[in-house]
């Protein structure tokens, strides 16, 4: 008997057994069938919701966004708080300039080494 | 990641240069009572930055609503102002804040004081020519 005839008798063998299973051991193939499928999808849920989710979804676009927001929001953070500061001060600086400006003293007094003296005088 | 937070924040420090390198607003574009105003700035108008041009402009807006004389003080100090270095004008501010904080009456004398004495040394310089 050769290789190949061999299988086919192997398989016949088997094709009958499988016909005259009993049930009780086709319940607990059942079963074992069902608890081997329930493992393996626990498994992949545990991989997808690690450490490591680009393994999963390389190329998520959600997972993009996810990264480039909280730089965005710096950015616009500190882009706000410059333009508030410079126009606060600004603003400061030009109400003062224009009261000195209309004032009766000349500016160069304001310059004058003199002035403290004069103040505390 | 890191590239994007290098490129996030030298656009952040490049920003405030950007800003002051467009000077917009020129002389010829000023209207009539603009360049009435700040005709002492003329010459130096077009080399401004964006900045002091808005600063100067801010002050025209205001300008018709101020007293002949207050005009008259503004007209011949803005020339002056525009000259100071950024350490002259910040301590002229601060300068002018201690004396304006001062009690009415306290002002007054010292602001007499300074005025008698910048009188006479403007009438010194008249009859003392360099």
């Amino acid at each position: 008997m050769n290789e190949s005839e061999l299988g086919k008798k192997v398989a016949q063998l088997l094709d009958h057994s499988l016909d005259n299973i009993d049930q009780i051991t086709l319940s607990r193939l059942q079963s074992g069938r069902k608890a081997s499928i329930e493992n393996y999808r626990e498994c992949e849920m545990l991989a997808t919701a690690g450490d490591s989710p680009t393994i999963s979804k390389p190329h998520s676009p959600y997972l993009n966004i996810k990264n480039i927001l909280p730089l965005v929001t710096l950015l616009l953070i500190l882009v706000s708080y410059t333009y508030w500061q410079s126009f606060q001060y600004s603003d400061e600086n030009d109400e003062i300039d224009i009261l000195l400006l209309a004032d009766d003293l000349p500016i160069n007094a304001y310059l004058d080494n003199e002035f403290d003296v004069w103040l505390d005088s | 990641m890191a590239r994007l937070l290098t490129i996030a924040f030298w656009l952040f420090l490049t920003q405030p240069i950007y800003a002051q390198s467009e000077s917009g607003h020129s002389w010829a574009g000023l209207s009539s009572q603009e360049k009435q105003i700040l005709a002492p700035l003329a010459k130096d108008w077009d080399r401004m930055d964006s900045a002091k041009k808005q600063k100067w402009l801010g002050i025209t807006k205001r300008y018709p609503n101020m007293t002949p004389l207050e005009q008259q003080r503004i007209q011949t100090k803005i020339s002056d102002w525009n000259s100071l270095t950024p350490d002259q004008k910040k301590q002229a501010r601060k300068k002018y804040q201690k004396i304006k904080n001062l009690p009415p009456e306290k002002r007054l004398k010292i602001k007499q004081k300074i005025k008698q004495k910048y009188k006479e040394s403007s009438r010194f310089r008249r009859k003392n020519p360099k």
